[in-house]
């Protein structure tokens, strides 16, 4: 996709930067993706505090190492995954004896918004709440795929490394999760949904 | 569940057109093969229309929930890190560590003591470049967020018993901070907004100001704004007034729309409601520096309404060009935007 691969470049620029001059790119970096990063933190707890000393973490933590950093393929991937860490380590979303890689013990709300205008509609609204039932459904796992690829509109292979999961794992999950939402709605919702999600890309 | 595929276009329905890949991939990149296939198949198939239509409407109005900083918010959590990273001194000199404190504390008296009178009164410009928006806070706690294209001057310090205030060009979104307390108003309760001929002057509200090809229009979204406008007299605002001074034609009119709408961008999204194509373009000029060239004059009279993404200007496009029903081609050596009936 075009778009991707403008903005690969871009990343790759902003990195470059950050090892060589330094205090711009950071703050390029943090104007790019602070809020990407709040709104994914979001998902997962409602402490906004937390978030907020996750995103400050990660951005320190990059500044300070970033001689030692190999350059990722992609900046945002880098982000994520590290605040996706970082979340789990300081809201103590793990269980003891629970593996990172495999729980499935956390909570990853993902609402759906219609326009006001729109939800006046009757209908609207009741299909409002089923796209919304059915991706309550899903598992949290499930769910935070189908917000990465649709949403963040990352690739497979990003969802595995954000998530820490193997390439082959990112397609399973989805594709289970897309089963999940079939299964639970009519065949014109649900064309309709994975309509939307797609569309999420140009909107 | 698994439905036979309906290979017959003529009763195609909305599921059958979400179910075929090609339109899903047309939607999502289009490119002239495809925008030539589907424009013919709207053609052979009226009803294409019907439904390409309804598809249409159905993306520009869902959205996923956002959870976002307040600009505030993100400010200080900026500065949080910046006191912890980019603003952090570094020493590499090998003097033993009194001789570097010594040095850093003559230094430092040295800078302050020549600096001091100039920096108080220096004054400070911020510059946006073409589709680049920016949070900023003032000396005295107001925020703002400066739009593309755009600049503001202010001094680096509000002195005390004097107005607060700010000269604009183009477009900028304020919070001010209410100083006034109670009993008589002193001058540096007031803050003042100069753009163009006009000046608006503030106690503390949260409004819009556009200062663009020679049309100065305020949005008021809380609290009470006055504008002054030379020759004129003074024009109270009261919340949901959108005020533009045409300032070639000295002419002063409520515009129609609403301020929802007139200020959605600072948080990323254009809504336009029922506004003519050729003043979408303007806006995308303003925003992005590319000037509109219409190979068919009457696509300037179509009328646009809905959401689009503000911050990704290859994302506007498509949305636009989809809405309106019309071809975008980006000219990026003359800065032009080549539009044409599909």
């Amino acid at each position: 996709m075009k778009l991707t691969a403008r903005a690969n470049s871009n990343q790759e620029n902003h990195w470059h930067a950050l090892k060589n001059d330094g205090g711009k790119a950071l703050e390029e970096l943090y104007h790019l993706y602070a809020n990407p990063l709040y709104n994914y933190g979001a998902k997962f707890t409602s402490d906004k505090e937390l978030i907020r000393d996750c995103i400050q973490s990660i951005f320190v933590t990059l500044w300070t190492r970033r001689s030692h950093l190999k350059q990722p393929d992609n900046v945002k991937n880098y982000l994520f995954k590290a605040f996706r860490h970082s979340i789990f380590k300081k809201a103590s979303l793990l269980n003891k004896h629970e593996r990172y890689e495999e729980t499935e013990h956390y909570h990853f709300n993902a609402a759906i918004n219609f326009e006001e205008k729109l939800i006046k509609e009757e209908n609207q609204l009741a299909l409002q709440q089923r796209i919304q039932a059915s991706l309550d459904q899903l598992s949290p796992r499930q769910r935070e795929a189908i917000f990465l690829k649709f949403y963040e509109g990352l690739s497979y292979e990003e969802i595995a490394e954000v998530m820490d999961i193997s390439v082959k794992g990112s397609y399973k999950l989805m594709a289970r999760a897309i089963d999940g939402l079939r299964g639970q709605l009519d065949i014109n919702d649900f064309s309709l949904l994975l309509f939307l999600l797609h569309a999420k890309f140009f909107n | 569940m698994k439905r036979k595929p309906n290979l017959d276009p003529e009763n195609y329905t909305l599921p059958d057109l979400l179910d075929d890949p090609a339109f899903l991939a047309w939607l999502l990149n289009p490119d002239d093969q495809s925008n030539a296939y589907w424009a013919d198949m709207q053609i052979k198939y009226p009803n294409f229309r019907y439904l390409i239509a309804d598809a249409r409407k159905l993306v520009l109005t869902l959205k996923f929930q956002q959870d976002t900083m307040e600009p505030a918010e993100s400010i200080a959590l900026w500065q949080e890190i910046a006191g912890k990273t980019v603003a952090k001194p570094v020493f590499k000199l090998k003097q033993p560590l009194w001789f570097k404190a010594f040095l850093a504390a003559a230094v430092t008296l040295m800078v302050i003591g020549t600096g001091f009178y100039f920096y108080l009164h220096r004054s400070i410009e911020v510059i946006t470049a073409y589709g680049q928006t920016r949070p900023l806070v003032l000396p005295d706690g107001s925020e703002l967020m400066l739009n593309a294209n755009s600049s503001l001057t202010y001094k680096g310090h509000f002195g005390k018993d004097k107005y607060r205030e700010v000269w604009l060009n183009g477009e900028a979104f304020f919070k001010v901070n209410h100083l006034h307390r109670q009993g008589k108003v002193r001058d540096q309760d007031i803050f003042i907004v100069h753009a163009g001929k006009v000046d608006i002057k503030v106690l503390g509200t949260t409004f819009n100001v556009n200062d663009r090809r020679d049309k100065v229009t305020v949005a008021l979204i809380t609290g009470k704004v006055s504008m002054q406008i030379a020759n004129q007299p003074v024009l109270n605002l009261k919340p949901g007034d959108l005020i533009t001074y045409d300032q070639k034609r000295n002419l002063i009119r409520q515009e129609p729309g609403s301020t929802k709408a007139q200020v959605a961008w600072k948080d990323g999204i254009f809504i336009f409601e029922k506004l003519p194509a050729v003043e979408l373009f303007n806006r995308v000029q303003d925003k992005y520096g590319y000037e509109a060239v219409f190979e068919n004059p009457a696509v300037k009279e179509k009328l646009i309404s809905g959401s689009f993404s503000a911050t990704d200007f290859d994302r506007l496009l498509e949305g636009i060009s989809m809405a309106l029903n019309i071809s975008i081609t980006k000219d990026e050596s003359l800065h032009q935007l080549i539009i044409k009936i599909k």
